[in-house]
Parts: structure tokens; C-alpha cells; sequence
């Protein structure tokens, strides 16, 4: 049995189109500043989002901050915990010293 | 997603070097396609450009899984339709488009040897010989891989009338390619 010939009209339209095609992809004339335009309106239109400030320490924290806020906000916490737990004890003599004294509280209307 | 299209989403996110990829590469061959639909050097750069606005904020949707290069070839040519529309190089006067589809009555087998020995500047200059209804309905079967249905949409005829057309345009330009020297 023999094979079905393709009809030489679709082989012809086959071979025109590979060829248009191969020569699309041939290099073409000189497209540099075509290319540079492309790209600084790509510049200016990419999205907001990844435009980030990495400039500055303000920037970079807020960058981690938005990278890792879980992470971030429990460090904090724990640092505030520590200077709480750290904190210096008050000295006697300086709390005594503010203690109202009671010509003060006379003097005040208290007593 | 192919490379590609993983190239296309890393320049859409803000990846430089991304875009500079796809920029390198799609532009001279964007541009070969709109200089053999559109006359001037600049007209055709204008639309390269403005295509490649389109891909940024293409939707992966628009895309229905063609490969990135024949999705751009897609909006490289729906931009010189636009811009051949706005010249009225494109006119749906079914007067006028009848006497295009039969401006060249094709002789069957000719031109072949020409296609065998086909670079970019013959091309172009036998395209843009052609009316510009033959050259959209070349390019759209050529180089975003549309069916006749789908030209005879694109131009706003019937089917047959694309079919016609279609035929009449490689025809032609086999011709072209024969009397256009190398």
C-alpha cells in the first residue's frame, strides 16, 4: 500500500513559510538605538513594587521589615522585654528624696 | 512556561537583565517583520516600540500557549495593522478589496528557485510591492501562525475571501522574489 503524497502546493506553502521565517531570524540592520529606546521606556514604565530605595539605612530597614514582619516584630518585642527585665534598680536615697514631704502636702491642700 | 515566557515574567516583575535579554532578542527580528509591512524606517520602529509596550502589560491569558516569539510576531503585526488603518492603506471597501484579492492572477509553480536564495532586504522589497491587505494576510499565516479563519477575522472579509487572498499573496510574491534581484 502505498503512502499518501502530500499535494506539492502545501509542500511548496510549507517550504515558503520555513524560509520566510529563517529569514526573519537573520540578523538585521542596526537596531541598537531602537533597543536602547525600548529599554528606557521599560524603565519608566516597570512596576512601583520593585522599584525599591535600597539608599540609606531607613530604606534597608524598611525593606527587611517588609520581608520578614513576623520575624521582625518578635525581635523587638524580646528587646523590649530584655531592657525591662535589665533595668537598673532605683537607688534608696533618690526615692526617698521624691517622696512628697509633708510641709509639701500641707502646703498643697492634701493634709 | 517555557523560558521564554519565565524571561518575559522576570522583566514584567522589574528583572533588568530580563528585559535586556528579550530585548536583544526580539527587536532585530520585530523589526525585520514591520519593515516588510511597513514602508518607512521610522513608522516601523515606532511600531516595534509600541509592541513592546503591549508585552509588558500583556496578561498570561492573551498568550492562549503560543510561544513567546510568535506571540510578540502577533503584536508586532496587529501594531502596522494599526498603523495601516490609520494611513487607509487597509480599506474593507468590498469594491476595493475585490479589485486587491484580484490584482494578481497567480501562475502556479513559478518562483520557487527565488524562494531558495530569499535574504531579509529582498524580502522586504518584494513585500512591500505587494497591496496591503496580501502583505498582512503573508505575515499573519508566515509568522504568527493564523489560519484563514482567523486573517479572514483579523481583516474583517469571509473566509473565502481570506482563502483567496492568502493564495493570491504567496503567488505574488513568489513573483516578487523572482523579479526583485538579489
Amino acid at each position: 500500500m502505498n503512502a499518501p503524497h502530500p499535494n506539492p502546493r502545501d509542500t511548496g506553502d510549507e517550504a515558503l513559510k520555513a524560509r520566510l521565517r529563517q529569514t526573519l531570524s537573520q540578523p538585521a540592520d542596526d537596531t541598537d538605538a531602537l533597543q536602547a529606546r525600548v529599554l528606557a521606556q521599560w524603565h519608566q514604565f516597570r512596576p512601583a513594587s520593585v522599584v525599591t530605595t535600597s539608599a540609606g539605612p531607613v530604606a534597608t530597614l524598611q525593606a527587611a521589615w517588609r520581608q520578614h514582619p513576623v520575624l521582625w516584630t518578635g525581635a523587638l518585642a524580646a528587646l523590649l522585654v530584655s531592657l525591662w527585665v535589665l533595668r537598673p534598680a532605683q537607688d534608696p536615697v533618690l526615692e526617698e528624696l521624691l517622696q512628697p514631704d509633708v510641709l509639701t502636702l500641707i502646703s498643697a491642700g492634701e493634709l | 512556561m517555557s523560558s521564554d515566557w519565565a524571561v518575559w515574567h522576570a522583566a514584567c516583575q522589574g528583572h533588568e537583565a530580563s528585559a535586556v535579554q528579550l530585548v536583544r532578542r526580539l527587536t532585530p527580528q520585530a523589526m525585520g517583520l514591520a519593515r516588510q509591512l511597513l514602508p518607512r524606517w521610522e513608522d516601523a520602529e515606532d511600531a516595534v516600540q509600541e509592541s513592546f509596550l503591549r508585552l509588558w502589560g500583556a496578561q498570561p491569558s492573551d498568550t492562549r500557549g503560543a510561544a513567546l516569539a510568535t506571540y510578540f510576531n502577533t503584536i508586532v503585526i496587529n501594531r502596522c495593522k494599526s498603523w495601516l488603518v490609520r494611513r487607509q492603506e487597509l480599506s474593507t471597501d468590498p469594491e476595493q478589496l475585490a479589485e486587491w484579492i484580484d490584482a494578481d492572477s497567480p501562475r502556479e509553480g513559478s518562483g520557487e528557485s527565488a524562494v531558495e536564495a530569499l535574504d531579509a532586504p529582498r524580502l522586504q522589497a518584494a513585500m512591500l510591492r505587494l497591496p496591503a491587505r496580501q502583505r498582512m494576510a503573508l505575515a499573519m499565516w508566515a509568522y504568527a501562525d493564523a489560519d484563514v479563519s482567523q486573517i479572514a477575522r483579523s481583516l474583517d472579509i469571509d473566509a473565502n475571501a481570506a482563502h483567496q487572498l492568502l493564495h493570491r499573496a504567496k503567488s505574488a510574491l513568489r513573483r516578487g522574489l523572482q523579479e526583485t534581484p538579489s
